[in-house]
């Protein structure tokens, strides 16, 4: 049974597992017990014996009947508490693989499929866990009480309700790889094609755009296709499975009949006891009649509940060495690249190679270079997202590697090229990194982000909606929002990628006098990277880097580098003999 | 950030409504679906005899052990009843699922063209996660529906009358208290239908919002991690799962009361029977043998009751789940595409004609726009941030239709001109490109399936990604990653731009389309376009003068209109407000450079 392997992934609720079976068999108890009892009443009434002598027994039937919803009740809260603990536990171990992989690392997945695996895959084991593995244990012992008991009856009768019961489990184990492997179809087509519709809703302007949504639907269409056939495929052996228990349900009390009455027609039984036989031999079937309800519906997250394994078990990043060293940004350098080099997995050429710099504590330094240059590449290193393949990247005095990935974020504030809003309004997008700040504050950094017009009264204030990723603002308010939320982070180290690529000069400008010679709430100067296109932009800049292919092919101030007459003196002119034609 | 909450059905038959409005989507497949029920109630009615036939051998061996041949008889029929119900068990099983999964295949497609159909203005105020979650977990939880709850509540409403019926024959008048206690039990979920309408709405609901909350931490991992926020999503993703299961529980537990009121009201029917039937044997109007077969049918009276009862008791999650994906597939288009219709003389001229835009009533963004471009023409855009330049992009591509006012495309008004066609003339290369997961290749194909590699390489060299690409040990076949993640960002947007040249357009808007390009790969790319759109109308939007200096003509927006407009260095002269938005830095640039 290879799903057994999943069962490590409930570790933590285990003493509720064992509480869940421990009532199942309670509950087992009193119908076998309401069985004998109503068996007991029948043959009571058949034989016509007064009402009065049955006293005992009816009144021991509404016991059962009152103690089955009492262990019902009981039953789904042992369930639910179950279910919040294993999902709570795989959604936390889940989330700490995503955000130890980091973006890098999966900038080849599709996020439809890791938020199918958080969501649907996690929420498919529900009835695995908490229904059909307490079941498994439950139906088991439950055929061995009611075999024992007939065994009393009748060994005979006994033997062949045993036989019985041991096949409807066993019979279908024959074919669980065939399942396993359907159901691993299943999920892939399930999460594939829950990717396909993440893509159509991000993808569909471009789509409509080119006129080539109906080419989109082919493909979906596909998927789709490809979802039913392997959901049937599935189907068509787990049916098979659910008839045969189904079959063996009536065929096995309808067996032990038969027997019995073979029995009591060669005079071994007395004749009222085939009662007890007819109702017992059937709670003996009945819970597997429920095992298979639950495997019915807890299949389906077998599968998903494999993918959930892989990416558990997948390697974890190397940690960090120091994960006690903070960065020390009061003296010395804030940043320091030594023979800095990455390449990005799966990538044949480094984006970075042989990159030395250095920028000390408060100054501003600008990093520019053709597109491709590897500028983004080192604000994702200086975030830890990744680390450096070649060389070393020194924040604080401290060598990323050394660092956690928190000590890294709280230290560097970047503003990225495309920066994500996230669905809320605008208070709730600024609060997310400065969650204790009153509106004053969230107005001071608007204004600082010169972004001051998100905050219109006629559209709600500061509970102005932004829609799904930003949606309801123009490119450039988008911009202007993360640059006020960066500020709110009040780190001491803020890097502007491209921040203001969308914003007209005037306004850059303005946003660039209000950054100058800040401070840190503690009163530690900010080192400030900027990352731009607009050569005009870097003009105040302490100091410019130039990349070109992953290395620096430059480095000065600006008037050092116009009087070199290399790439960067090129690119300022490509902007600036322009503008004076 | 919960959805809106949307009217909870206040009854069990507003319950039943959304998901009945969804039994249309059964259609075609109408004679699986009587198949299906057919084969449930035949397996019911085997299960039934199969009971009968075992009662009746145990009274009869019971009553007279001699009658050997008559048990053998009996036994003989049970075995047939016994294989037939497996039989039809398994086709009901197997019909009634095929039919489900081919419901949800259909639904889902018809989902997905809703999604198209509301694009773009009905997507920016639902979250994608929500939206995908409605396409994809709410709609597989219908499965339980269109698979187990329309078949098999014909036959609880047809099945019990059947039994009851044989009762009436057997036992008499006797036979009205089982029919009481099936009314019964079928009065408690309906009973309970608004609070489990509440409780099914909370479920989904909250089930949404994890979903959406996934969404949004999948795609927004590298921001959510920049930010410092893993910890917090971490608690806001358990403190969902909290409440979807506090949910969840609960609407188990109004279950499970129902479940034992329904155990209650079987055995009291039972016992109520049976005494009566006792007292009938008793008083000489019932022959004893038939006393258990009476038994017996009386449990398969109940079982459709009984076999519905859970499902009735799912109404609830179902109904919010059908609303969910009713939602989607209700909402209005943002605009109503035009099929046929008027197709001008390719030519390329655009006029605005006193346009008035707003997203929102209360917040107009254009204001009477007028303005033209000759065809041929090069013009430029300028404005602030947020002055509306992208929403002119978009309606010249008809994402949006204006408020009052028209936009023509030579001479015709967009609304009347076929919308395939008018998105072949106009290329637009938007402000926030999506690059898909697949290759170079996959995403240009995307603009122009037809494209050959030639065709490709020019575009590519066009848009100054050539060399880039060819750099790229896969070429055209380069895997790129989700929403262009394996891309730098100036790599992302050139190849929008290849994508919009391969369409050849009669009018292409560039939404600030060099904005992560470097100077020299600006000018080259000026260059390009200048030579790709010879004769063709191409409008600019952009915040660099590099870039607002090629245009023949610059329309400077201002408040919702054209505040100004003529040559970049006439406007620079004579309009203070362009040139405090534009020359504060470049000025000083302009002078200098004019020094040297
Ligand atoms: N996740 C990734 N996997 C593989 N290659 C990548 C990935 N991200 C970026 N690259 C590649 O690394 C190189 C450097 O990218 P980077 O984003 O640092 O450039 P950039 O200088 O910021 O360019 P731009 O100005 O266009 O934003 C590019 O060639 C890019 O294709
Ligand atoms: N879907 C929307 N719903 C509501 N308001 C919107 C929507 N899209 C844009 N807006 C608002 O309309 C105004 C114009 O937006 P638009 O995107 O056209 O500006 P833009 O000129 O392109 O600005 P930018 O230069 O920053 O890209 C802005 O105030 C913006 O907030
Ligand atoms: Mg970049
Ligand atoms: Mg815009």
């Amino acid at each position: 049974m290879t799903h057994l392997r999943l069962i490590p992934l409930a570790r933590t609720v285990f003493p509720l597992l064992a509480l869940l079976v421990l009532i199942g068999l309670a509950l087992s108890a009193v119908a076998i017990g309401q069985a004998l009892v109503s068996a007991r009443i029948f043959s009571g009434v058949v034989t016509g014996s007064d009402l009065a002598d049955l006293t005992t027994w009816l009144a021991l039937l509404a016991a059962a009947l009152c103690a089955r919803p009492l262990l019902a009740f009981l039953r789904e809260l042992a369930v639910h508490a179950v279910a919040t603990g294993f999902k709570s536990s795989l959604r936390a171990r889940l989330l700490d693989a995503q955000a130890e992989a980091g973006p890098i690392a999966l900038s080849h997945e599709r996020s439809g499929h890791r938020q199918s695996l958080m969501t649907d895959a996690v929420e498919n084991l529900e009835p695995y866990f908490g229904r059909y593995l307490p079941q498994l244990v439950i139906a088991a012992a439950t055929a061995v009480a009611v075999v024992a008991a007939l065994a009393a009856v009748d060994p005979v009768v006994a033997l062949s309700v045993g036989l019985c019961a041991l096949a409807v489990p066993l019979a279908p184990r024959l074919w669980d790889k065939l399942l396993a492997d359907k159901g691993e179809s299943h999920w892939s087509a399930y999460a594939d094609l829950n990717a396909d519709v993440v893509d159509s809703l991000r993808g569909m302007p471009t789509l409509k755009a080119f006129d080539a949504a109906a080419r989109r639907r082919t493909t979906l269409e596909r998927t789709s296709a490809r979802l039913l056939a392997s959901t049937l495929g599935q189907l068509k052996v787990s049916l098979v499975e659910s008839s045969l228990t189904a079959l063996f349900l009536i065929a096995g009390p309808a067996i032990a009949l038969a027997v019995g009455v073979a029995r009591v027609g060669a005079g071994d039984l007395a004749a009222p006891a085939l009662f007890a036989v007819a109702l017992l031999s059937f709670e003996a079937f009945r819970p597997f009649k429920e095992l298979s309800n639950h495997w019915h519906a807890g299949y389906f997250g077998v599968a998903a509940g494999r993918r959930v394994l892989d990416v558990l078990e997948a390697p974890a990043p190397e940690a960090p060495a120091a994960p006690e060293r903070r960065p020390d940004l009061t003296a010395g350098p804030a940043i320091e690249a030594v023979g800095l080099g990455f390449t990005y997995p799966g990538a044949e050429r480094p984006a970075l190679s042989d990159v030395d710099f250095t920028v000390p504590v408060g100054a501003t330094v600008a990093v520019v270079g053709p597109s491709g240059s590897g500028k983004s590449t080192l604000a994702s290193l200086l975030l830890r997202l990744a680390l450096p393949t070649g060389g070393e990247l020194r924040l604080g005095g401290v060598p990323t590697a050394d660092l956690t990935r928190e000590a890294c974020t709280d230290t560097v504030a970047v503003v990225s090229q495309s920066p994500l809003l996230f669905a809320g309004t605008v208070a709730e997008n600024l609060r997310l990194v400065a969650p204790g700040a009153d509106d004053g504050a969230l107005r001071d950094a608007l204004r600082a982000a010169g972004a001051t017009e998100v905050d219109d009264p006629r559209r709600g204030g500061l509970d102005t909606p932004v829609g799904d990723g930003g949606a309801l603002l123009s490119g450039g308010q988008r911009q202007r929002l993360a640059i006020a939320r960066s500020l709110l982070k009040d780190a001491p180290v803020l890097v502007l990628d491209e921040a203001s690529s969308a914003l007209d000069a005037r306004r850059e400008a303005e946003i660039l006098d209000a950054l100058a010679a800040r401070r840190t709430s503690e009163g530690t100067p900010v080192t400030t990277v900027i990352i731009a296109h607009r050569i005009a932009s870097v003009r105040r800049a302490d100091r410019i880097l130039v990349l070109d292919g992953g290395r620096v092919a430059e480095a000065g101030t600006w008037d050092e580098l116009l009087d070199r007459g290399g790439l960067f003196a090129r690119l300022e002119r490509s902007q600036r003999t322009e503008a004076a034609v | 950030m919960p959805t809106e909450p949307s009217a909870t059905p206040a009854s069990s038959a507003a319950l039943l409504r959304p998901v009945l409005r969804l039994l249309g989507a059964i259609g075609e497949d109408r004679a699986m679906f009587w198949r299906s029920t057919a084969s449930m109630g035949a397996y019911q009615l085997f299960a039934a005899a199969a009971a009968g036939l075992s009662a009746a051998t145990a009274a009869l061996v019971a009553t007279d052990p001699g009658a050997t041949g008559t048990a053998t008889l009996l036994l003989i029929g049970l075995a047939v009843a016994v294989a037939a119900n497996g039989l039809f068990t398994w086709a009901e099983s197997w019909l009634s699922h095929v039919l489900a999964y081919r419901v949800l295949d259909r639904l889902r497609l018809r989902l997905h063209d809703a999604i198209e159909r509301i694009t773009p203005g009905g997507l920016k105020r639902r979250r994608a996660g929500e939206v995908s979650g409605a396409a994809m977990a709410d709609i597989e939880s219908l499965e339980w529906f269109f698979a187990h709850t329309v078949g098999a509540g014909l036959n609880a409403a047809v099945g019990p009358l059947l039994v009851v019926a044989a009762l009436a024959v057997l036992t008499g008048p006797a036979a009205l208290i089982p029919l009481a206690g099936v009314a019964c039990l079928l009065a408690v979920p309906w009973l309970m239908g608004p609070l489990q309408a509440r409780q099914g709405k909370r479920v989904r609901d909250e089930l949404g919002e994890l979903k959406a909350a996934s969404l949004e931490g999948a795609e927004g991992l590298r921001e959510m991690l920049s930010l410092g926020l893993a910890e917090r999503q971490k608690r806001r993703m358990l403190e969902t799962t909290a409440r979807v299961q506090r949910r969840k529980r609960a609407a188990a537990l109004r279950a499970g009361a129902e479940s034992a009121l329904a155990d209650l009201i079987v055995a009291a029917t039972t016992l109520a029977y049976v005494l009566a039937l006792a007292a009938a044997v008793r008083a000489g109007d019932l022959d004893a043998a038939l006393f258990p077969a009476a038994i017996v049918l009386l449990g398969a009276a109940f079982a459709p009751a009984a076999g519905i009862f859970p499902m009735f008791q799912r109404l609830g999650e179902m109904s919010a789940a059908a609303a969910r994906v009713l939602d989607v597939l209700d909402a209005p288009p943002a605009v109503a595409e035009t099929r046929g219709g008027a197709d001008p003389e390719r030519r390329g001229a655009v006029r605005f004609e006193a346009v008035e835009f707003a997203y929102d009533p209360g917040t107009p963004v254009l204001k009477g726009l007028d303005f033209a471009l000759a065809p041929g023409e090069h013009a430029a855009l300028v404005g602030a941030s947020g002055a509306g330049k992208s929403t002119i992009a978009h309606l010249l591509v008809r994402f949006w239709d204006p408020v009052s006012g028209r936009v023509l495309l030579d001479g015709a008004d967009l609304r009347d001109v076929d919308t395939a066609a008018l998105r072949a003339r106009v290329a637009l290369i938007p402000q926030q490109p999506y690059v898909f997961r697949g290759t170079v290749r996959s995403n240009l194909e995307i603009a122009a399936p037809a494209a050959t590699e030639a065709a490709m390489w020019r575009a590519l060299e066009s848009a100054q990604l050539a060399g880039t690409v060819r750099d790229w040990p896969g070429g055209l076949d380069e895997p790129v990653g989700e929403g262009g993640a394996t891309l730098s960002g100036g790599q992302r947007q050139r190849l929008a731009i290849a994508q919009a040249f391969l369409r050849e357009p009669d009018l292409l808007v560039m939404d600030e389309a060099a904005a992560h390009l470097d100077g020299l790969g600006e000018q080259a790319l000026a260059a390009a376009v200048a030579e790709i759109q010879a004769g063709r109308t191409t409008l600019v939007i952009a915040h660099r003068i590099s870039t607002i200096r090629h245009a023949d003509r610059v329309l400077f927006i201002e408040d919702g209109r054209i505040a100004d407009e003529g040559a970049h260095e006439d406007l620079l002269e004579r309009n203070a407000d362009y040139r405090s938005l534009l020359a504060q830095a470049d000025r000083a640039e302009t002078a200098e450079s004019a020094a040297t």
